[in-house]
């Protein structure tokens, strides 16, 4: 099960970064991409996609059930929120390092991904962190409860 | 109601073998990885996909309805197998078999229910890539009682559970409201909503 489950997890990592690139590419967020042209990270991203499909279900015989190796529903859950959550990571660990010129107007509160169509996600997230150091105690009721 | 699903059961079964690239096909769609890994996929997309700020949080809704209804419904037919236990159709017949043998019970199919939950709540706030996850639900519970793993009452009473438990999610919203909202805006902090 743990090969399984180490495969699995792999093909979530490689689908869902390439999912990622196509929908940041889709939805303008340019501080996401790994690439600055938006229509070459959305074909990129559609490779990796693919490229993650194939590789799962052509180098193994996938229809195992989960007493013999397979993957029961709530591990597979689990894998792939693990595997999600490290593409997402590396995502915007990688697309900070490249996008590190990208400087455009800080997020304005509450604009959350949106900033990234002008920023770097590291840029956005320290000046949204400072605005919501320096403003917390006046603006965290109306902006929750607002 | 039951000889008529045994009966078409036995009609769809008896294709297996006629068509060996369909066959083929077949194995790849039903297995528990390929639909329910793209749909969930497609939720990883919709999160980030929206132009604007409005479509945005409308579509992250829709994710987090998704989930909702998934667990939800993955509940509903837990609980309907506990106290109902239907054979699985290579139990009672003779049949080509074109996956592993399941041994929990037939009736509803869980993972029929969870791919129509999502499909059902990408369905309420985006029409058109909502009608192609149904349409790949269906193939998915197709593909389930093709490779001879469930009945077809057991597939369509999932995508009812699942499109009543979805639909009871997007009412009820209202009632955990600002839960949801709040969760998006704590992301939009982190600039991940």
């Amino acid at each position: 099960m743990f090969t399984f489950a180490i495969d699995y997890f792999l093909f979530v990592f490689i689908a869902c970064f390439g999912v990622i690139q196509i929908a940041a590419s889709l939805g303008g967020l340019k501080g996401l991409l790994l690439l600055k042209n938006p229509l070459i990270a959305r074909a990129i991203g559609l490779i990796m996609a693919i490229l993650g499909f194939v590789w799962f279900f052509t180098s193994e015989d996938r229809n195992i059930n989960d007493y013999e190796g397979g993957l029961d529903a709530n591990v597979q859950a689990l894998f792939f929120f693990f595997g999600g959550l490290t593409a997402l990571t590396v995502t915007l660990v990688t697309s900070s390092m490249l996008n590190m010129r990208m400087n455009g107007a800080p997020p304005a509160p509450g604009e959350g991904l949106g900033a990234l169509s002008r920023t770097s996600y590291i840029r956005g997230l320290i000046q949204n962190l400072r605005y919501w150091r320096r403003e917390w105690r006046t603006q965290i009721k109306p902006y929750f409860f607002g | 109601m039951a000889n008529a699903d045994k009966a078409l059961f036995l009609w769809i079964n008896g294709l297996v073998g006629s068509f060996k690239l369909f066959d083929r096909a077949i194995e790849w769609v039903v297995s528990d990885y390929m639909v329910p890994a793209s749909m969930t996929l497609v939720l990883v997309g919709l999160w980030f996909v929206g132009k604007d700020g409005f479509t945005r949080h409308k579509y992250q809704i829709g994710v987090l309805t998704a989930l909702s209804s998934m667990a939800l419904s993955s509940g509903a037919v837990f609980i309907i197998n506990a106290v109902y236990f239907r054979p699985r159709p290579f139990d009672n017949h003779e049949i080509s078999m074109l996956f592993y043998q399941p041994t929990d019970s037939s009736f509803p199919s869980n993972s029929a229910a969870a791919t129509f939950a999502i499909a059902a709540a990408v369905w309420g706030v985006n029409r058109r890539i909502g009608s192609i996850l149904f349409a790949t639900a269906t193939v998915y519970g197709f593909a389930r009682i093709y490779a001879g793993v469930h009945y077809p009452m057991d597939i369509g009473a999932s995508a009812l559970i699942a499109v009543i438990v979805t639909s009871l999610v997007y009412k009820g919203r209202h009632l955990i409201e600002p839960l949801p909202t709040i969760v998006i805006k704590a992301a939009r902090i982190l600039c991940l909503a």
